[in-house]
């Protein structure tokens, strides 16, 4: 067996947490309690390995030989000012709250702005090439919705066929949508039994 | 110059800066996505030191009841056994923290999925046609039409997702039959107008972003000019 | 590219000629046709693989055993007498040509346990200084050290001599040059088909595979160097039934001789007598080194195929070598061990003619003597064991090609091509060429329209929305038409705002600053309903950045209402890592999950509060969302936990169809989404200047701006497609 003593810790805390999930006996649930704890602790823990590891990807793109990334230095540097300011003021003081309000939202809002733009011209573009009648659909139901989202036919609401109309059509992509949620249920249990019957090893990497 | 006005400049200039992506990519661009990339990090490393670490692991370690201290280096040993996977040498330690975050993370997917979305869900579904508390017939009729329309959505959309006939390496594994088919074909009508709505909520959602953006600009150059 | 070399005369010609200019001849005979000597010189490129060839076994001769390659020099093909001429004076003479047949070196510390007749072979055939290793002898040479000791099994030669009439057709003819490793080799040993191809045709398939499994069995375990458990058994003196039982413990002696031993030791050989003398005689009719119960239930009668055969010509079966017949040049061969084949001979059935070397072999051995080191060692005298090929010998590379190595040919880094190849390959270059330049303008333009409409409707929809932001119309009007989960969400609020103690709230703040802006535009007024119902707010979140946000939507929010105390009744509960699992745990205790506020203070000690234990205390929750996946995971594992509590949801656009299902089973009390959610949730709470009616304008011109660029592009691209169809 690949990695025996993973498998084990994976089984078993999994098989503990589920047991407490659904046996409400006092040792069952605190032990669920303690395990999804650790769980919380150790991956804000791997969150500080993953953004190490970014730093000295960024550190060898720098330091290459060849190809050498300039821009990484604006990243590493980026990320020194806001390390060692958010370590001296924490994380509440409101200059460190202001790094992410004023750099960080706006790059990321404009960055979205930018994606509207993108978008639109794509969606101009949707009818380009000659698609099945599932790409028509979907553009028509995208421009439907797009009507139905400008709140501009709601203008018309006093009139009582307009009003069912637009409550059923509302109403369709629920249907849609609740197969793919019970979809991505069924996704998600069969994932977890596969890795709590061993079968599925992500960890063993 | 008021820090106030310095950080609404920075924002002014940033949100300049990656709008000109419109007109293609550019150096500067490409600076500002690296420090925004750094400032995240930044800014989370912080957070998780602050937010987990200190409370979660060191200041018990150091407060706690011995008995608590001893139930904590459980996960202090599995928090520096991941610290390993840093070193692809020695990235193999890190597997059984790993291992407990991927067991406890399927456990609590296997709970959720059941209890809050398969159960919830299908609960729904069958709420659809419970029409005790109509008080016209006309009502009852336009719920229970209503009620068979979702139903039929669900379950074909189910159909095409997990029913029905599909291709793997170009052959298909196996011909379905047509009852399951035509399930299928109609589950992709109603996947295909949810994927519609969806892409005209993304649609509204970053217009939403653009028109913000836009109107912090104006107001941003509004006192300048004024 | 455009020109023809010529293959006589080297002469560079115009592309179109097809005579030689300078030598007059046709630059388009065959090449490759035989006996045309001015084109064999334009196969240089050929020749220096045949070299390779020789070096590597790999000629792509088809040779077939039996074949009229049995007759004496004047028939040897030209290859043949090339290599000669070419390795006559490179190899080094041999010192041993004939083989020590067999070494088995785990065998040697057994020397107490050996008759004397066998050590006294062993002393014979101990090795002699200088001596190569098997890998160093020529594969004939080897073929032959196999055939001694096949000696002493007669009847398995018989019937593998004999079996080549039987052999199907396609087996015989359809002999794949690739699997024709060394014609050389299959020249010297006709006999290399065994039993299996016998009678290929009347016995089941189970019957070869269970009969070639022993030696397939053998053959791997040939390379281990110890084999004890040979001797075992051996001392075991097992019972014919049992050893019959047991084939696949049974050594493959057959290739024996070619064992590659690091050290080897002549007495391994010497065991197999002693190891022969307890299988049944049936087991060396087959040919193969073990039998099993299934040999017997075949009911093959042996007896009268061995007499049938044994008169089939005896120089086409496997003979033994007896001294007197070896030619002079194998006799020279100080180290050569010619008393171990009359050790044989008793054992050998005497109805069995010796062999006699053939002439062809004769003819053979100059050229085979004088070839360099070859890689072949057990692949030349291993038999295959299943399949078509089976009992066939050395076509097939083993296990050998990947374990023995020599050194490796040397070859030219330069690719060498024919004039035809040379036509070809500038042809195909000139089409390739033409398509890349058709291709390329294509992509190009593709790639400029799509920058042109983006910059187009970047322009568009910009230009638009400064000028509405700017102009502020008022052209749309509010939504009357109110979303039923608006109304409901209206509802919960109103409800829990107006009790008489204040509500307390968590709120989750679970949005990316991506969409900020308009999670804060629409969660402004929702806010500032629930802090002037004096609300306590609890804020949460599981995105890295929410913690920071929410001081800025709280201050945005408190404008409106300067009574409301912020430091009072809003905490900050900071962040929480893990997804799902943070929700478990929050949902689980959230004393334990959120401990300590962003400041580091402790939380649940705080007035707010205080008193709290689970989720379900908290009057309720308000998520704020941008996310599917973090909702549904907020709905999966905090909803459960907080029992009555409503989850009251205020999301982006572009997750309400995705939560939609949820507010339909109720799980989610109620939801404002997007724009428009907000407009109507204005509308209920009469707002005559909330954010949102700020934005209205924009967001609805910008809508109905791109759905009419949606139909441009469809009415435009669509009648293009029309009009391209009848193409």
């Amino acid at each position: 067996m690949r990695a025996p003593l993973s498998t084990a810790i994976a089984i078993g805390a999994g098989v503990l947490t589920l047991l407490g999930f659904f046996i409400p006996i006092e040792s069952l649930t605190s032990m669920r309690s303690l395990l999804i704890e650790w769980a919380v602790l150790l991956a804000g823990v791997a969150g500080l390995v993953a953004i190490v590891h970014l730093l000295s990807v960024h550190w060898r793109k720098m330091t290459a030989s060849h190809n050498r990334s300039v821009t990484s230095a604006f990243l590493l540097v980026a990320f020194g000012i806001t390390f060692a300011a958010g370590m001296v003021l924490k994380p509440g003081h409101p200059t460190i709250q202001k790094i992410v309000t004023h750099i960080q939202v706006p790059i990321e809002a404009s960055l979205m702005g930018v994606l509207a733009i993108s978008l639109t011209a794509a969606a101009i573009r949707l009818f380009q090439r000659r698609g099945g009648w599932m790409s028509v659909l979907f553009a028509v139901s995208a421009f439907v919705f797009l009507i139905l989202g400008s709140g501009f036919l709601s203008s018309f609401a006093n009139i009582p066929v307009l009003k069912d109309l637009l409550a059923a059509v509302n109403s369709l992509p629920v249907a849609g949508a609740r197969g793919i949620l019970i979809g991505v249920a069924l996704g998600s249990l069969t994932t977890g039994l596969r890795v709590l019957l061993g079968t599925d090893r992500p960890y063993s990497g | 110059m008021a820090p106030d006005l310095l950080w609404t400049l920075i924002a002014f200039f940033l949100t300049i800066l990656v709008l000109s992506y419109v007109l293609g990519d550019n150096a500067l661009f490409r600076m500002v996505m690296m420090i925004f990339v750094g400032i995240s990090a930044g800014y989370g490393a912080v957070l998780l030191f602050y937010q987990v670490i200190m409370p979660r692991l060191i200041t018990p370690l150091m407060t706690a009841p011995p008995a608590d201290r001893m139930v904590l280096i459980i996960p202090a040993v599995l928090s520096i056994l991941l610290l390993f996977k840093l070193s692809p040498r020695l990235s193999i330690l890190g597997n059984p923290s790993m291992a407990l975050l991927t067991g406890v993370g399927a456990a609590v997917a296997i709970g959720g999925a059941v209890s809050g979305t398969l159960f919830g869900q299908i609960s729904g579904t069958i709420s659809l046609f419970d029409l005790s508390g109509l008080s016209s017939a006309g009502s009852a009729i336009s719920q229970l039409f209503g009620g068979i329309v979702l139903l039929t959505g669900t379950i074909c959309s189910l159909a095409y997702f997990h029913f029905g006939a599909r291709k793997k390496g170009g052959e298909n594994t196996g011909a379905q039959p047509a009852i399951i088919q035509l399930l299928a074909g109609i589950g992709k009508v109603f996947i295909a107008i949810t994927l519609g709505a969806l892409f005209a909520g993304v649609l509204a959602a970053s217009l939403a972003a653009l028109i913000e953006r836009l109107d912090f600009l104006i107001n941003v150059i509004k006192p300048m000019i004024s | 590219m455009s020109e023809i070399i010529c293959p006589y005369c080297g002469y560079s010609n115009d592309i179109d000629a097809l005579t030689c200019l300078s030598c007059k001849k046709s630059l388009y005979d065959d090449v490759e046709e035989p006996g045309n000597p001015p084109q064999q010189e334009g196969m240089d490129w050929l020749n220096t693989f045949r070299g390779f060839d020789t070096k590597t076994n790999a000629s792509t001769l088809d040779l077939k055993p039996g074949d009229g390659s049995t007759d004496a020099e004047p028939e040897i093909p030209d290859w043949l007498a090339r290599i000669r001429a070419l390795k006559g004076e490179e190899a080094p003479p041999l010192e041993d040509e004939s083989l020590p047949p067999g070494e088995m070196p785990s065998l040697n510390n057994q020397d107490a346990d050996l008759p004397d007749w066998i050590k006294e072979i062993k002393a014979s055939d101990s090795p002699q200084p200088g001596k190569e290793n098997n890998e160093d002898f020529p594969d004939w040479l080897r073929n032959l050290s196999a055939e001694e000791n096949l000696a002493p099994k007669p009847e398995a030669s018989e019937v593998s001599g004999a079996a080549l009439p039987d052999i199907p057709d396609d087996l015989q003819m359809d002999e794949p040059a690739e699997f024709n490793f060394d014609a050389q080799s299959v020249e010297g040993n006709p006999i290399a088909p065994v039993s299996p191809p016998l009678d290929i045709g009347g016995l089941p398939d189970e019957f070869f595979q269970e009969l070639t499994a022993g030696q397939t069995h053998a053959a791997e375990e040939i390379d281990q160097p110890d084999l004890d458990w040979l001797l075992e058994r051996a001392q075991t003196n097992l019972p014919q039934e049992e050893a019959a039982a047991q084939p696949l413990d049974e050594p493959n002696w057959q290739d024996q001789p070619s064992l590659k031993q690091p050290e080897p030791e002549p007495s391994a050989n010497e065991s197999e007598p002693v190891e022969s003398a307890e299988l049944p005689a049936w087991m060396f009719e087959s040919g193969e080194p073990a039998g099993n119960d299934t040999v017997e239930s075949t009911e093959i009668d042996f007896a009268s195929l061995e007499g049938n055969l044994t008169g089939i010509g005896s120089e086409d079966l496997i003979t033994t070598p007896q001294e007197e017949e070896l030619p002079d040049w194998l006799l020279e061969d100080k180290a050569a061990p010619p008393a171990q084949a009359p050790e044989y001979l008793p054992e050998a059935p005497s109805d069995v003619e010796t062999g006699e070397m053939p002439g062809w072999l004769h003819a053979v051995r100059p050229i085979e003597a004088t070839a360099p080191k070859l890689v072949k060692s057990e692949e030349e005298s291993r038999i295959e064991a299943s399949g078509p090929l089976a009992g066939y010998q050395g076509v097939l590379p083993g296990q050998g090609v990947v374990t023995h190595y020599s050194k490796p040919p040397v070859y030219s880094a330069r690719m060498q091509v024919t004039d035809k190849q040379r036509i070809y390959a500038t042809l195909f270059e000139t089409l390739i060429a033409d398509e890349a330049r058709v291709g390329a303008p294509a992509a190009a333009k593709t790639k400029s329209s799509q920058l042109v409409i983006r910059l187009a409707v970047g322009l568009v929809m910009v230009v638009a929305l400064l000028a509405i932001l700017i102009l502020q119309p008022g052209f749309a009007a509010f939504p009357t038409l109110v979303p039923p989960e608006s109304v409901a969400f209206y509802d919960s609020v109103q409800t829990l705002t107006s009790a008489a103690t204040p509500p307390r709230v968590l709120v989750a703040l679970d949005y990316d600053p991506a969409l900020s802006g308009e999670l804060r535009t629409i969660s402004t007024s929702v806010l500032e309903d629930w802090m002037a119902g004096n609300s306590g707010l609890a804020f949460i979140s599981i995105n890295p950045a929410g913690p920071a946000l929410v001081s800025e939507l709280v201050n945005t929010a408190a404008i409106q209402t300067p009574a409301y105390l912020t430091a009072e009744r809003v905490i900050n509960l900071g962040y929480l890592p893990g997804g799902a699992s943070a929700l478990a745990a929050l949902a689980n205790s959230p004393t334990r999950a959120a401990p300590t506020t962003l400041d580091g203070l402790p939380a649940w000690e705080s007035l707010l509060l205080q008193g709290m234990n689970t989720v379900a205390d908290f009057d309720a929750i308000l998520l704020l969302t941008d996310n599917a996946e973090n909702s549904r995971a907020w709905v999966e594992q905090v909803k459960p936990a907080a029992g009555d509590t409503p989850l009251l949801v205020v999301s982006s656009a572009q997750v309400a169809p995705a939560l939609q299902p949820y507010v339909q089973s109720g799980q989610i009390s109620g939801m404002v989404s997007g724009f428009t959610g907000g407009a109507a949730y204005e509308q209920l709470t009469q707002s005559a200047s909330g954010p949102v009616r700020q934005y209205w304008d924009a967001y609805q011109g910008g809508m109905l701006l791109i759905a009419a660029l949606m139909l441009i592009g469809a009415a435009v691209f669509g009648i293009k497609n029309i009009v391209r169809r009848p193409k």
